[in-house]
């Protein structure tokens, strides 16, 4: 059957077609008559003219899902696919493999692409090309990721929405927007909702902005995971388990991730009820976090407003099997240290108020947390006499533990001084 | 309309057409250029398309440890561009030269409980070593068998057929866009070819085969590499998964031709850092004791991929065996979970006993 309507200009498939039509346009015509094959065919190309500054446009038909397909061919090197306003079903995994292509729909409110009935596919959109920019449009309830760009060069997502409607269910999709081991990501004006891991989870990459955006009701709003020199700011992380989590985790190809610039981002109410998967690390964070650097390296989280967390506002922790939380790494190449990070210029307001189990293990059962937790560990075996890998605090008035959790600070204290160092800015632009 | 009698209509048209339009000086049939419209324009076979009979150019092959898709049958073909040589390597995919181009056909037995039963064939892939890289086309056949039109955005094809006991019973199978070839068959990047390796293609020619023996040995006697390779006895090979060999070496075949396209450094799933290369003999590469990356719901409440002794703990034989497409595993547009795969990796995971994990 032909599949919806497509619509692309100047592709190959259209030139051959219109050479096809000027040497042998009868015979086209009277064979094609008869026949129900409609595919290639339906896919171009003559009729209609083309919306300005669409190569390829797609609609909403009977046949989303081999339109839209289509449309993805079609959406070759340079191209710029426009997907028109409606609601399309769409019931595989798209794969975008063109480089520099836009894919550009009417709108987060206007066009939406639902994948509830999605029969195949790991994610709702897979990404593959260099050079793309997704903008104007909503991936819905996807049954697992919603747009996952792998290993690629340059992605941007701009004003784009990923949302899953049941409210904190584990039928949701892990991850809404998932760049992974990519260089050069851009996140900017979008919202991730009902995420059962993380919202925004940009993983394995380096060159990372993610502004302006919005992540609630996930598990985790915003993680960056083994991942280098992102700019997270802007944004809103709110109703989340844990607002902004900063990861380093071990047995990935990529690791040693570093250099976060956290700033000014709202950090609220962040106390959902865990979600995850149980198996998953992202499922053993308590609720109530709003956020939490775990095993990474020369973050700076700043100038943030964090607010009504009810376990604690920001905590730095390292990957430590003896606390019980997590399992032995098994990885000679991970570094389980937080080290190096500094955390100034904070607004804090009512955090820590009903903490919850695992932060009390933390604190030695303070039913009310500080604002700021340091686990106080670094790696003994390392030369710190620069001080290179202290972690320093400069929050005027913020409450404050170092739970000194690996005995190296002769007891836990909440005494600031004792970690009042800094380190030099992050870069608010990237390198 | 009949397929016959469109058929008719047609060249009743096209007669009538041609006499007012050209003359008495019929136009010779003009494909176009590829990829063509129709997979007959490429001239792989002689004779009727459904008999699948190689033209003289085109070399039927196998693999050893082929990749699982929902009880489909595949005819493998290969042609090389006139005096075009594969370059021989003992590890992973041979070069071949700009203008080779796979042909794998995808046909359903029609009785699966006759063995000599007439299969239908659903469709035709095409990998093209193109001068800007592979391309992957997708020809979808009709009803009548006499044909395959090219399609780009996949199809759903519902299939009639007798069942093992004689019953009837129906399958869906899906066609896949052709974008979603890249899914398994790119590597850093780049477009690669999966079948054709030493250890894949080192046993007996199929039976299509005009000369039977090695293939491997086959292809250096007809001159087919730049170099010739050594005697296929003394290269390495895959264990057939549903042979005799040992359970590891079966498993650990199976796994590569079912999972290293993506899980492997480079591929899809490389990010995971799970590699199931046959020949990657660090077992916390393929997956011992090893947590999972992102697994999300994959993981199923499972500390790890592979859990020596205890397939029921191990997250590998947990997401193939399911087809939700949040857990399923390999990440193809399959709908069926190959149960025989799972039980042999299964089987071999229960017989490991060393290293135990550290839980």
């Amino acid at each position: 059957m032909p599949a919806g309507r497509v619509r692309v200009k100047s592709s190959k498939t259209t030139h051959r077609s219109a050479r096809i039509l000027s040497l042998a346009l009868p015979l086209v015509f009277a064979c094609n008559g008869g026949s129900d094959d409609g595919d290639d065919g339906a896919a171009d190309s003559t009729g209609g003219d083309l919306p300005e500054g669409c190569d390829v446009y797609v609609e909403p038909s009977e046949d989303d899902q081999t339109a839209l397909a289509e449309a993805f061919v079609d959406a070759t090197d340079g191209k710029t696919l426009c997907i028109a306003a409606g609601e399309y079903h769409v019931t595989r995994q798209l794969t975008l493999t063109g480089n520099g292509v836009t894919v550009k729909g009417a709108g987060v409110d206007m066009t939406t692409l639902d994948f509830a009935g999605q029969e195949t596919g790991g994610n709702g959109i897979l990404i593959k090309g260099d050079d793309v920019t997704f903008t104007g449009l909503t991936v819905r309830n996807t049954p697992g990721d919603g747009i996952r760009a792998d290993q690629v060069q340059n992605i941007a997502f701009v004003e784009v929405d990923v949302i899953w409607e049941a409210m904190h269910s584990l039928d949701n999709g892990a991850y809404g927007l998932y760049p992974v081991g990519s260089t050069g990501v851009t996140i900017q004006k979008c919202q991730v909702v009902g995420a059962r891991d993380a919202g925004i989870y940009v993983g394995q990459s380096s060159n990372i902005v993610v502004e302006d955006s919005v992540a609630h009701d996930n598990v985790a709003g915003i993680e960056i995971e083994n991942s280098t020199d992102a700019i997270v700011r802007r944004n809103q992380a709110y109703s989340n388990t844990a607002g902004i989590l900063v990861f380093n985790l071990p047995g990935l190809d990529v690791k040693d991730g570093k250099r976060a610039n956290v700033y000014e981002n709202d950090v609220h109410d962040n106390n959902v009820e865990n979600f995850a998967d149980p198996g998953t690390v992202v499922g053993i964070v308590p609720p109530g976090v709003g956020m939490l650097v775990l095993a990474a390296d020369g973050n700076e989280l700043h100038g943030n407003t964090i607010s009504n967390n009810d376990s604690v506002g920001i905590a730095l922790i390292t990957y430590s099997s003896e606390s019980g939380l997590f399992e032995p790494p098994n990885d000679p190449d991970y570094d389980i240290y937080s080290e190096g990070n500094y955390v100034h210029d904070n607004t804090f307001t009512n955090n820590g108020t009903m903490p919850d189990e695992l932060v009390q293990l933390l604190t030695g059962g303070m039913t009310m947390t500080p604002d700021v937790i340091f686990d106080g560990c670094i790696d003994a075996m390392k030369d710190n006499t620069d001080g290179s890998l202290s972690n320093c605090l400069g929050d005027d008035g913020a409450r404050f533990m170092n739970a000194d959790l690996c005995g190296d600070n002769m007891g836990s204290s909440t005494d600031p001084t004792t970690v009042a160092c800094s380190h030099d800015p992050l870069p608010s632009e990237l390198p | 309309m009949s397929r016959v009698s469109a058929r008719r209509s047609c060249a009743a048209a096209m007669a009538a057409l041609l006499l007012c339009a050209c003359g008495d000086d019929p136009a010779p049939y003009d494909p176009g250029d590829p990829p063509y419209d129709k997979l007959s324009d490429w001239r792989f076979f002689r004779g009727a398309l459904a008999d699948l009979q190689p033209s003289s150019d085109v070399l039927p092959y196998t693999v050893v440890a082929p990749l699982w898709a929902d009880f489909a049958g595949k005819g493998r073909y290969f042609r090389l561009p006139e005096g075009g040589k594969i370059d021989f390597t003992d590890k992973d995919e041979w070069g071949f030269p700009e203008g080779t181009i796979f042909i794998k056909t995808f046909f359903f037995d029609t009785d699966r409980s006759d063995p000599d039963d007439e299969p239908r064939i659903v469709e035709t892939r095409l990998l093209v070593y193109e001068p800007a890289g592979i391309a992957s086309y997708i020809y979808l056949w009709n009803d009548a068998q006499d044909e395959a039109e090219r399609i780009k955005g996949g199809a759903d094809v519902h299939l009639s057929y007798t069942d093992a006991d004689g019953k009837p019973a129906e399958q869906l199978y899906l066609v896949p866009d052709q974008n979603t070839c890249e899914d398994c068959h790119a590597r850093d990047d780049v477009a690669v070819v999966l079948g054709p390796t030493t250890h894949q293609l080192n046993t007996a020619a199929p039976p299509e085969s005009e000369e039977q023996g090695n293939q491997i040995d086959l292809f250096a006697s007809l001159g087919l590499f730049r170099e010739a390779p050594p005697a296929a006895a003394s290269l390495p090979a895959f264990h057939a998964p549903t042979g005799d060999g040992a359970l590891a070496e079966r498993a650990r075949s199976y796994l590569h031709g079912n999972c290293a396209h993506c899980h492997r450094p480079g591929g899809g799933g490389g990010p995971s850092g799970l590699s199931f290369l046959y020949w990657e003999d660090r077992p916390a590469e393929y997956g011992v004791c090893k947590v999972p990356a992102a697994a999300g719901a994959g993981a199923g409440g499972r500390q790890v991929d592979i859990w020596p002794g205890d397939p029921e703990r191990s997250i590998v034989p947990f997401r193939m065996s399911t087809t939700d497409p949040d857990i399923k595993m390999p990440e193809l547009p399959s709908l069926l979970a190959d149960e025989f795969g799972a039980k042999l990796v299964s089987d071999w995971i229960a017989s490991l006993t060393d290293p135990a994990c550290e839980y």
